[in-house]
């Protein structure tokens, strides 16, 4: 059969569905409820595609060809009928993608996963999700004011997690030295060594930039050193200004002057950040100004100065060291783009489930456990025991998503561009079911689409997952009665693999009584 | 009779019981559920398990179908069961205030719906079809129409009360030229009191040895008159009576009394005589409720109709095959036995009749569709799933008319060739459904249906399947879902039933009504047929008029017929001091008709263009004191609770619109609101499955067209009919007497008795039931809105 996709003309089978004709003829087109192999049960709709000379649009999923079919995969109708579909089941997700703990961090610190590797006993590789962000895990363990606890939903139950504390635990321990990166891009250089510029030289280097450190006085560090050594030992911020100085070449005693330094370091160096504090504003008065600081554009970072970046304190005043920290990290991602042309910055689309009604927080609360907070995480010179450690990243209530980077639902709200809050309204109620061993099984990330329902239902393996009541209240679970895993049976990995969300997934975190 | 101590033993046996009559293959699973929980009134695990462990289906199967279909139930109820219709009909007469009035009653708080004493729960129905009657509930199989929030409490005590009136078994022997009295008793004439007057005619006629007949009848259409009897004078005159009451039923038995003995004439002047001396100021009883069949109101009610689906309305006694055939009945189908299928197509196809369920696809070509479809095994369903709120017409036909509309069934089924056929009728319509059955008996017995349909020497065998209460399964997708035993979701067409339906065979669908219309056309000729109507709709359509209308009832009127002609002729237009502002037509799935294009006619595509559709034929008609956001809001209430859940923009979509619908009735919502239904209009018209879905926005996409400055004073928190009850505020103007009416009437004390002075609302303590403006005889509590402000 012949069939045109978006004007391509391609020969299909004839018991084809569109969507196959779709993929011969190069067209992508998205699915969640599809499942190869099963028999195609149309149910999200963000398949649709405009077939001419049809009132309503069809899911390619689950229609058939027909000889001299005319499709429209790509219009701008389409495009927005999917986005519309994706909005509605965004509308009524109940999970974060990102947990707010790490919403709430300036430098995006991957919080979740550094705890969840500490409860897993895997402590090196926590110090490298907290080291990744920062590259100063001693100083943020000592200095930070912890937005994240504050942020944790927790916080809401019995006292957040002693998340500062944790952080300072993972370097307490043999961790890795820092390895130098690849350099592949062209070099930078970077004015000022405190918080920011430190930061800056970091991401810099992770991403490939071979980085010129300068600093006018005879040690790295800058404004930090005003806290040594009342909240922050010398040598924990030696440790890692020694982890960093590995990596990048630091030049010491070296005074940029004026628009002329800059311009001289631009020779040898593709960029120049200004990291330099409030000095900024008089050392290079002749860059546009405000009567903060440099002036800077908020996106890119770029001054009036082709070339030339500036962030941190030298632009606008910034008291808090994590803040510091995250305008560095956010300057070496703009430099890094406007030099590749490569954009670094995560995505920041998350679903924001908010303030969770109590019900549903001390359900996640008992898949938790019911240790209260450490009262040594508040002692800010005390280091945790890894046993201690343990207990405490336990506590998480494993906000964030399990699978937030496979989600396919996520995926397609980022390339549709749809809008977690645009239909927002009545929402189903999060919820978690932690009694399977290798299964977490999350209703309230469920989309319906019952791709599970049916892989258990072709197999016979258990008693079966059912859909239980209609309408908006369709809900996906075991029959009332019975466990999730005598529901699924044989079935349950292949469930979780199979589901387009995470509502189903593969355990990623220790089973709740499993404690240390 | 209910169980109270849990008895998992007995639970199993009636599962087996029930297993053991139904059968394990899916088709059984619903009946099985369906005889348990008549039995137990509810499903038991104990059961469930039981039926899993017995049947093919699985413990999730089960569950999965006792959480879709509304009739079941997986908690115990109370003793009795009270129905609180939702149907438009209710919903714009007040059905609200009449449940919250319950609620009030029983001492329910949210969330509870059985009372303390477990003698009553309230149980929310998308509609009873008792339209005409509305609002009513239904306690235990006894309907009570009309009621009023202040009094629907009185519904409770009277049903613990009420005597079991019963018509004594057997119709009395009558001479040839007594008179006979007519009453129909089918279940909305029975709710206004019909039953009851029958058994006291009856009574009366025991008791007095009267030579009359009481005979039951067909519906007549006439619900405005209900209960209503018409005596056939041996000499062809007719006289009748309206609104009758048991008490006046023997006086009319006295009066057409002809005693042939003279000894029975001197008695029954006696009888008169001292009836007279007992009252003698007193005018005769039936005076008070006799009609000219002559008289205006009723000509104008009967002139405009045309019968032909239900051809002899108010004559023949619908349960008696023998009245039906005395009147003409199976002549078509003993025609049809003796015709080629592809005549009987080429009829249909010819006489242009198209489906009645709302669509109007052309009969006849579906018919040819399944003819010609490959397979020796063809099936035929009868769709009788009408779930429209505030549409009876397929409850009535089956009702008053089963004959006709299996007549036509079967001979369909000898057009396309099927052997087998279902007839699937809705739970909630329990008398119409015991009609039907006992309809196809009676004809099995008469060789019309079974191995040798009319003699045709082909089988064509039909049994009945009750729904489960779910609206869906009115489309035929997901009305074969639910006979395969299967949640009733849509899937997707094509491919069409017609060529992959029931059990993956060839499969006809129609509606009741257009099987009922197939009989006349092949007894008076497809050309008779298509020359009533207009260019492209042919016949006549059967419409549940009802709403805000005099004469309300269950009418039929040849397609072209204009909207205006419905409501002021036959109708009698809307109640004194009322405004005639639009009609809704075509239920949850259709729109509204303003009263500025009432002169649009009954035509699919006439339809169509002002937005409505023809739907199955439910029509209400709306006044002035109906709000338009908030009977958008009602249809889409109805289509959210009603949806499957299977696609996205359904499942989900409705809500947010029914939500911003919500916002606009509390006065909350923001400009932008509009924007938002409106997108979300299009996005769920056009991302949906089935028609339930692809339909769902059209009452609100109608009424923002037609009447887009009543959604824009809700903006400004303002309702303009006055209905909503976040927008208003009572006020007692000055006008008042004092009489303290409305105070006694106050289930809040919200206004405190001052006999003799004007009294007032206390807003805080307010609940809007409406009682006190109901009350008062002066007219003197209003309603204000917007409620802030003067």
């Amino acid at each position: 059969m012949r069939v045109t996709v978006d004007g391509t003309e391609v020969q299909v089978r004839p018991e084809a569905t569109i969507l196959e004709a779709c993929g011969m003829a190069g067209v992508e087109i998205p699915t969640l409820c599809h499942h190869p192999g099963l028999e195609p049960r149309p149910s999200c709709f963000v398949c649709v595609v405009r077939v001419a000379g049809r009132r309503r649009l069809a899911p390619a999923c689950a229609t058939p060809v027909e000889e001299g079919m005319v499709v429209d995969a790509s219009s701008q109708e389409v495009r927005q009928a999917r986005r519309a579909a994706l909005e509605l089941l965004l509308s009524d997700h109940a999970g974060d993608c990102v947990a707010p703990c790490q919403t709430v961090c300036p430098a995006g610190v991957r919080i979740p996963e550094a705890l969840r590797m500490i409860a897993l006993g895997d402590f090196a590789a926590a110090f490298r999700v907290f080291h990744e962000a920062t590259g100063l895990v001693r100083v943020v363990g000592r200095l930070c004011h912890q937005p994240c606890e504050q942020g944790c939903r927790r916080s809401q139950h019995d006292g957040g997690l002693g998340i500062r504390a944790l952080e300072r635990f993972a370097a307490s321990g043999e961790v890795d030295h820092d390895r130098a990166a690849e350099p592949r891009h062209p070099p930078v250089a970077v004015v000022g060594s405190g918080a920011t510029g430190l930061s800056a030289a970091h991401h810099l280097e992770r991403l490939g930039h071979p980085v010129t450190l300068c600093e006018s006085s005879e040690r790295l560090g800058g404004r930090l050193w005003s806290r040594v050594p009342d909240d922050l030992p010398a040598e924990e911020l030696e440790a890692d200004l020694r982890g960093l100085q590995r990596r990048v070449r630091a030049r010491l005693g070296c005074i940029v002057r004026g628009l002329e330094g800059l311009r001289a370091l631009l020779r040898d160096h593709a960029a120049v950040l200004v990291a330099c504090g409030s000095d900024a504003r008089a050392e290079f008065a002749e860059l546009a100004k405000t009567e903060h600081g440099l002036w800077a554009d908020r996106e890119t970072c770029a001054t009036s100065e082709p070339g030339v970046f500036a962030a941190g304190s030298a632009v606008a005043p910034v008291e808090q060291v994590i803040r510091r920290i995250a305008a560095g990290r956010r300057a070496a991602e703009s430099i890094h783009h406007a030099l590749t042309g490569h954009n670094s910055r995560e995505h920041p689309f998350s679903v924001h489930v908010g303030r969770m009604d109590p019900v549903s927080l001390s359900q996640y609360a008992a898949v938790a456990g019911s240790s209260p907070r450490s009262p040594r995480a508040d002692d800010a010179t005390a280091t945790l025991t890894p046993d201690e450690a343990r207990t405490e990243a336990l506590r998480c209530l494993r906000c964030s998503c399990a699978t937030q980077e496979q989600c396919r639902l996520r995926r397609l709200a980022i390339e549709y561009g749809a809008q977690p809050s645009r239909f927002a309204g009545q929402r189903r109620r999060p919820e978690i079911d932690d009694t399977h061993p290798e299964l977490v099984f999350e209703p309230g990330k469920c989309i319906s689409c019952g791709i599970c329902v049916r892989l258990v239902q072709n197999d016979r393996a258990g008693v079966g997952l059912t859909q239980l009541g209609r309408g908006f209240d369709l809900r996906i679970g075991p029959p009332i009665g019975f466990s999730l895993a005598e529901a699924l049976g044989e079935t349950a990995r292949r469930c979780a693999e199979a589901c387009p969300t995470s509502a189903l997934s593969l355990r990623v975190w220790p089973k709740g009584v499993e404690r240390p | 009779m209910s169980l109270v101590e849990p008895d998992p033993g007995y639970w199993a046996q009636v599962a087996d019981e029930a297993v053991a009559r139904h059968g394990t293959d899916p088709s059984g699973t619903i009946p099985i559920l369906q005889e348990i929980q008549d039995r137990l009134r509810w499903l038991p695990e104990a059961a469930l398990r039981r039926v899993a462990e017995t049947t093919d289906a699985t413990l999730a199967d089960l569950y999965g179908l006792a959480t879709f279909y509304s009739q079941f139930r997986l908690r115990p109820v109370g003793r009795n069961i009270v129905s609180v219709c939702h149907g438009t009909a209710c919903h714009v007469k007040g059905s609200e205030l009449i449940e919250d009035s319950l609620r009030r009653h029983l001492g329910l708080s949210d969330g509870a719906d059985t009372d303390r004493d477990g003698n009553f729960t309230i149980e929310r129905v998308a509609c009873l079809g008792c339209c005409t009657l509305a609002p009513v509930v239904r306690i235990e199989g006894v309907t009570y129409g009309q009621l009023k929030p202040d009094t629907a409490p009185r519904a409770l005590e009277d049903f613990l009360r009420r005597p079991r009136l019963r018509a004594p078994a057997g119709t009395p022997a009558a001479a040839a030229d007594a008179t006979e009295l007519r009453i129909a008793i089918d279940s909305c004439c029975a709710a206004g009191g019909a039953d009851a007057v029958h058994a006291a005619l009856v009574q009366a006629q025991r008791r007095l040895g009267a030579a009359v007949s009481v005979r039951t009848v067909s519906c007549t259409g006439l619900c405005h008159q209900i209960p209503f009897v018409e005596a056939l004078e041996p000499n062809g005159g007719r006289r009748i009576y309206a609104h009758v009451s048991p008490g006046e039923a023997e006086a009319i038995v006295l009066r057409h009394d002809r005693p042939s003995s003279i000894l029975s004439r001197a008695l029954r002047g006696v009888r008169l005589c001292l009836d007279r001396v007992a009252g003698p100021d007193d005018p005769p009883p039936w005076k008070r409720f006799e009609r000219d069949p002559q008289e205006p109101s009723i000509c104008r009610f009967v002139g405009p109709q045309l019968r032909i689906a239900t051809e002899g309305c108010g004559s023949g006694d619908p349960a008696s095959i023998d009245d039906y055939e005395r009147s003409g009945g199976f002549e078509a189908l003993r025609k049809a036995s003796r015709m080629e299928p592809d005549e009987i197509i080429e009829a249909v196809e010819r006489s242009g009749l198209r489906g009645r369920g709302g669509a109007g696809f052309p009969t006849g070509r579906k018919w040819r569709t399944v003819r010609q479809a490959p397979g020796d095994r063809k099936y035929l369903i009868v769709n009788g799933d009408e779930g429209d709120p505030g549409a009876f017409m397929d409850r009535m036909l089956l009702e008053s008319f089963p004959f006709r509309v299996l007549e036509g069934a079967a001979i369909a089924a000898l057009a396309i060739g099927a052997e087998e056929g279902v007839l699937y009728v809705r739970a909630e319509y329990p008398h119409a459904v015991e009609r039907a059955f006992q309809a196809i008996r009676a004809m099995e017995e008469r060789g019309l249906l079974g191995e040798d349909c009319a003699g045709s020497g082909r089988a064509f065998r039909l049994r009945l399947v009750r729904g489960a209460g779910a609206f869906v399964c009115g489309e035929e997708t997901a009305l074969i879902a639910a006979l395969e035993g299967r949640r009733g979701t849509p899937t997707l067409r094509p491919p069409y039933p017609a060529e992959r339906g029931l059990w993956g065979r060839p499969t006809c669908v129609n509606n009741v009504e257009t099987y009922s219309l197939v009989p006349w056309i092949l007894n008076h000729g497809p050309d008779a047929f298509a020359a009533i109507g207009t260019e492209h709709s042919k016949g006549t359509k059967v419409f549940a008029l009802a709403g805000s209308v005099r004469r309300g009832g269950l009418i039929e009127v040849p397609m072209g017929t204009t909207i205006r002609q419905i409501v002021e002729e036959i109708g009698g237009g809307v109640p004194e001091g009322r405004r005639f502002k639009a009609v809704q037509i075509g239920g949850p799935s259709g729109g509204c008709v303003p009263a500025s294009l009432a002169d649009t006619p009954v035509d699919y595509e006439e339809l169509q263009k002002v937005g409505a559709i023809m739907g199955s034929g439910g029509m209400v008609v709306l006044d002035d004191t109906n709000c338009m956001v908030d009977v958008a809001r009602f249809f889409l209430r109805f289509t959210q609770r009603e949806s499957c859940g299977q696609c996205t923009s359904c499942r989900i979509g409705t809500l947010r619109m029914l939500e911003v619908l919500d916002r606009l009735c509390t006065g909350t919502a923001k400009p932008a609101d509009l924007d938002t239904l409106e997108q979300l209009a299009a996005h769920v018209a056009a991302g949906s499955l089935c028609g339930l879905g692809t339909t769902a926005p059209n009452p609100v996409v109608t009424s923002l067209r037609h009447f887009r400055e009543e959604y824009e004073a809700h903006l400004r928190g303002e309702c303009p009919a006055r209905r909503c009850t976040e927008l208003i505020r009572y006020h007692v103007d000055r006008t008042c007497v004092g009489c303290t009416l409305c105070a006694q009437a106050c289930p809040t004390g919200a206004i405190q008795p001052a006999p003799h002075q004007r009294h007032v609302v206390l807003d805080d303590l307010c609940v809007r039931c409406d009682a006190c403006r109901t009350v008062c005889p002066e007219q003197a509590v209003v309603r204000l809105s917007p409620r802030r402000g003067s």
